[in-house]
């Protein structure tokens, strides 16, 4: 894998997965429907991983807020769903309100504590695997020989973790939602 | 990996189908680091959205097992002192405070008045009220809170004179008397057009701001013309120093310096101070700075003028200090 890719990666982690959790509270705040979310949330990755040059973004949460907030307008405009108040809006739905260094520390703490939780909800193999890769910095052949199971297990266990964390980001905030998540259940139901 | 759905799945099945297998590569990737992958790159060009959702994916696994192996210390120890210090409100609940009834009121603050005589109608406002006046002429003014300003048409001149506080105007072209607005010495004459006079409380200065067209500004024996996107500050006594000289102002920061109008405060570099100020100009709950080292701190981003709770709430998270209320006061940094 190249350095530059490696760069990215480390980018991304650092800056747009932290802010992940708010860009959607935003989208939900300003009535976009669950599905729509995620599919709002993977185009803009795909903005990233696009990007020519990321390093010259001197806000990435912001940037990352701004355009999901573009993309979500132009599907409004796409699919005749105009509702006043998204043209009336006030902005501040989307807007990420402090200064990089500040959005930087709030997004860290928050990307700190959803890794926690996820580290914890983990089986007790996973939670090793990842106490080795993370303290130890081994790769997953080491980790593998160590604990005496097959490389396909370890990356196995790998996935699930990122899974977990896949999910997590999707309803890391909707935890003191359920009241207006239950609703949202039942009317797709219904 | 799967194979794509043949039945039409929806958006989300489609999204989570993605990201399961995006998981999977990610996890093989970090398995065999730099080994050549086919499949993988034919996995990317059947979707173009797929190699969003890998970036995603191993920036999560980055996220997850990266930390602490670079600067090598003891992770236990310093992710708990860090995660001692925990968000007391989510993100996610602060912005529905701030969003929530924000609409109403400011619905409710901004009253919409018609005016069939305007000879010598005196228009004032309280601390938290904003109002919008429609002029027999079809010109416009939108007052700021704790404004005072005294309108007198008559047959040769539209003269507002304006005692203290915020208002933009908006002057009807069609009327071919001129619309001037006094205040202190300082004289604006309208040329068809749209512009903001600030009588600051807090100094001498007021400050003009042409969002729109053409005005001159007279005060003592100097006479000016500005154009759209140009702000002046004049002494109130008309007493200058220095020349009048306008500074240009890119149209984003004209449209932030006139937000209040649509219940906004905009914020990009300004100081804690200063937002506080502005926020006080509208509400009748106020807010008072204890710590004065937190007035200088330079807050981004947009509130709801009518919400100084919430703003309190998003200052105490995001300069992690504590706020108190009580008796109508909010105290930051108690």
């Amino acid at each position: 894998m190249s350095a530059h890719l490696q760069d990215r990666i480390k980018w991304v982690a650092r800056y747009i997965i932290p802010a992940e959790p708010q860009v959607r509270a935003s989208l939900r705040a300003s009535g976009a429907a669950p599905d729509v979310i995620d599919d709002l949330i993977q185009d803009a990755y795909c903005r990233i991983a696009g990007l020519a040059d990321f390093v010259q973004i001197e806000r990435p949460a912001a940037y990352f807020m701004q355009t999901v907030k573009n993309l979500h307008r132009d599907r409004l405009r796409r699919e005749r769903i105009i509702r006043f108040e998204q043209f009336t809006e006030t902005t501040d739905p989307f807007v990420i309100p402090f200064g990089s260094e500040i959005e930087a520390e709030v997004g860290a703490r928050r990307e700190l504590q959803m890794v926690d939780d996820v580290l914890h909800s983990l089986p007790e193999r996973c939670r090793e695997i990842f106490r080795l890769k993370r303290i130890e910095g081994l790769s997953q052949k080491e980790i593998a020989r160590i604990l005496h199971v097959t490389e396909t297990i370890v990356e196995n266990d790998v996935r699930k973790a990122v899974k977990a964390l896949q999910a997590a980001l999707r309803g890391y905030d909707m935890k003191d939602e359920s009241g207006q998540r239950r609703a949202a259940d039942r009317e797709r139901a219904g | 990996m799967k194979a794509d759905n043949a039945v039409q799945p929806t958006e989300n099945e489609q999204v989570r189908d993605v990201d399961s297998e995006a998981a999977a590569w990610a996890a093989r990737l970090d398995a065999r680091p730099g080994e050549p992958m086919p499949d993988l790159d034919d996995w990317l060009a059947r979707d173009p959205r797929r190699s969003g959702a890998l970036l995603r994916a191993q920036a999560i696994l980055d996220a997850l097992g990266g930390e602490g192996t670079e600067t090598g210390e003891p992770a236990g120890q310093s992710r708990d002192t860090i995660l001692s210090i925990a968000m007391s409100l989510s993100s996610a609940r602060r912005w529905r405070m701030a969003s929530s009834g924000a609409l109403a009121t400011i619905a409710a603050a901004v009253a919409l008045f018609f005016s069939l005589d305007d000879a010598g109608q005196v228009y004032e406002t309280q601390t938290g009220e904003i109002k919008q006046i429609a002029l027999a002429d079809g010109s416009a003014m939108s007052i700021d809170a704790r404004s005072r300003l005294e309108v007198d048409y008559d047959s040769s001149a539209r003269r507002i004179r304006m005692e203290n506080g915020r208002v933009i105007f908006r002057a009807a072209k069609a009327d071919p008397r001129p619309f001037v607005v006094e205040v202190g010495a300082v004289t604006i004459t309208d040329i068809g057009t749209e512009f903001q006079v600030f009588d600051d409380p807090a100094s001498d200065a007021i400050e003009v701001l042409v969002t729109e067209g053409v005005v001159e500004v007279a005060t003592g024996s100097e006479r000016l013309r500005m154009t759209a996107g140009q702000r002046l500050k004049v002494s109130r006594s008309g007493v200058q120093t220095v020349h009048l000289k306008p500074e240009l102002l890119p149209t984003r920061d004209m449209l932030r310096t006139t937000a209040w109008r649509e219940g906004r405060l905009e914020l990009d570099g300004e100081t804690l101070s200063e937002a506080v100020a502005q926020l006080n100009r509208t509400n009748q709950l106020q807010i008072v700075i204890a710590d004065p080292a937190l007035g200088s701190k330079e807050l981004f981003g947009t509130f709801q003028t009518s919400d100084p709770r919430g703003f309190a709430q998003a200052i105490a998270v995001s300069l992690d200090t504590s706020i108190t209320e009580r008796g109508g006061v909010i105290v930051i940094g108690s």
